[in-house]
């Protein structure tokens, strides 16, 4: 069930392509400078779905079918919205158009992809209570979507672009190539759900807080992108690099309005001092991350070094600007593995893991055996303290 | 007389917490931040307890609980780590670590480890 990421790679480029596209058909309509900020590959449970996709003040369904088929689901944001019906002096009526538009030029590349053609289909507008998972690529739980954001100059919001291929059809075209599978890529998202359940378990034990929901995703994300994972918010957390089988960076972040609701939860006393509270953060981190390697190590049976934690305290983009000039040098796409627990309704933590790549192969294997239920789940095991230590 | 206990964790906030829990019913000879204080205390103190976290700064904990155990073969030394790794355990145990407690932790796990080990 190995995968080669090089293969989904290339989905990548194609997706990061059409968001191109999408944002200059969206400039030449509106006038307005835009720019693709987020192109995104990724690999989502099927339940989750619904949450991946969020909700939006307006979202427009274009199906379309031919030699891929599936629909394209554009949300807009409430500013981008009244920009764009600004600009093109139709109101909300431009929309189903501009969605439609998009989708045209994102298809333009698939098509060219497939050597065959696809035809858009007339937009739908689509109620949030839709059952989104409807025809999607859900193959053995898991759903492939192509993510773009494209944002205008100067305005508030994007417009989120993303493209759900059909089960069947997509299936069939990854049948095509030898690489891919729908159960190896299945198994890409159990791989970040179970990482992203061992977060919920960390977080939950070191605060006391049940979590209230958990999303994750894989993604495979052009380089230059990283950044865009995160928003221009302040995070708290802490950074951490793993050596071994796997290298990978790791991130563990709480947006910093929340941090004092952390180290409030961490530490029992009263207004800890700001040392005491980095520390507790930068603990949780630690803990948080084990937690996430150590799942990795023993599908392995091998051992994953971890760094000491590396506190941080900046805005979204600035934390992962680091990774993407690491990751910069060795290749144009990586891997990541995200996972979002919600503690409460003011308090989120996100972690996000970048593994090397040039251990695609190992996280293949681990995602492997993970599918598989390989991992020892009751580990670690009772200590057998008569032992003599030597 | 209260057993003195050596606290070694790069963490003030672990440090802390361990503190909290341990200081009822043991003394707290001092705190060491990495393994090479850990080891000069351990000299200095003599405790009859180490509590030693695995990934710190300077030298970890698995290579401080193998210069403790060189220096001091009977040392009971608790290996307090967020990390649950099969292997990395038994790299701890070859060292010299009479147990283990994984965190994030509660107070009984902590005394019930520490009975555990104290009782051997």
């Amino acid at each position: 069930m190995r995968v080669d990421l090089d293969s989904l790679a290339s989905f990548s480029h194609t997706g990061a392509k059409g968001g191109r596209r999408a944002a200059e058909a969206l400039e030449t309509l509106t006038g307005v400078p835009a720019h693709c900020e987020l192109s995104r590959t990724t690999l989502v449970d099927a339940d989750g779905l619904s949450s991946f996709l969020g909700d939006a003040a307006t979202r427009i369904a274009v199906p379309f079918d031919g030699a891929l088929a599936g629909r394209a689901l554009v949300s807009f944001e409430k500013p981008f919205a009244a920009r764009v019906a600004e600009e093109t002096g139709t109101g909300d009526g431009a929309l189903p158009e501009v969605a439609n538009i998009l989708t045209s030029g994102f298809v333009d590349g698939w098509a060219e992809n497939t050597e065959g053609t696809i035809d858009v289909q007339p937009p739908e507008p689509v109620d949030v209570d839709d059952a989104l998972v409807d025809d999607v690529a859900a193959a053995d739980g898991a759903a492939f979507v192509f993510e773009s954001r494209v944002a205008l100059a100067g305005v508030d919001g994007t417009c989120r672009f993303a493209v759900l291929p059909a089960a069947e059809e997509f299936v069939d075209y990854l049948g095509d190539d030898g690489d891919l599978s729908a159960d190896a890529l299945a198994a890409y998202a159990q791989l970040t759900a179970h990482s992203a359940d061992a977060v919920a378990d960390h977080l939950a034990a070191m605060t006391g807080i049940d979590p209230d929901a958990v999303e994750s995703h894989f993604d495979f994300v052009p380089v230059e992108d990283v950044p865009s994972l995160l928003d221009d918010a302040a995070y708290e957390g802490a950074v951490f690099e793993s050596d071994g089988p796997v290298n990978t960076v790791l991130a563990v972040l709480f947006d910093e309005d929340e941090s004092g609701a952390v180290a409030d939860a961490l530490v029992a006393r009263e207004d800890p001092d700001e040392a005491l509270a980095e520390s507790a953060i930068a603990e949780l981190g630690n803990v948080t991350a084990s937690g996430v390697l150590d799942g990795w190590a023993n599908a392995l049976d091998a051992t994953i070094d971890v760094s000491t934690p590396s506190h941080v305290r900046d805005d979204g983009r600035a934390v992962l600007d680091t990774v993407a000039a690491a990751y910069g040098r060795h290749a144009d796409t990586v891997a990541v593995v995200d996972a979002t627990v919600a503690l409460s309704d003011d308090l989120t933590c996100r972690v996000c893991a970048f593994p090397s790549p040039e251990d695609a192969d190992t996280v293949a294997e681990i995602a492997t055996e993970l599918s598989a239920g390989d991992a020892d789940p009751e580990f670690p095991p009772e200590y057998d303290t008569g032992g003599d230590g030597a | 007389m209260a057993k003195q206990v050596l606290l070694v964790d790069d963490s003030e906030f672990m440090r802390n917490l361990l503190r909290e829990i341990l200081e009822e019913e043991f003394e707290i000879a001092d705190e060491a931040e990495n393994g090479v204080e850990a080891v000069e205390m351990y000299k200095e103190y003599d405790p009859d307890l180490v509590m030693m976290d695995i990934v710190m700064p300077i030298r970890d904990g698995i290579e401080a609980t193998a210069d403790i155990k060189d220096h001091d073969p009977s040392a009971h030394i608790i290996m307090c780590t967020s990390i649950g790794q099969e292997e990395k355990m038994k790299k701890a145990v070859k060292a010299g670590a009479d147990g283990y407690i994984t965190k994030p932790f509660q107070k009984p796990s902590v005394m019930d480890a520490i009975s555990d080990v104290l009782a051997a």
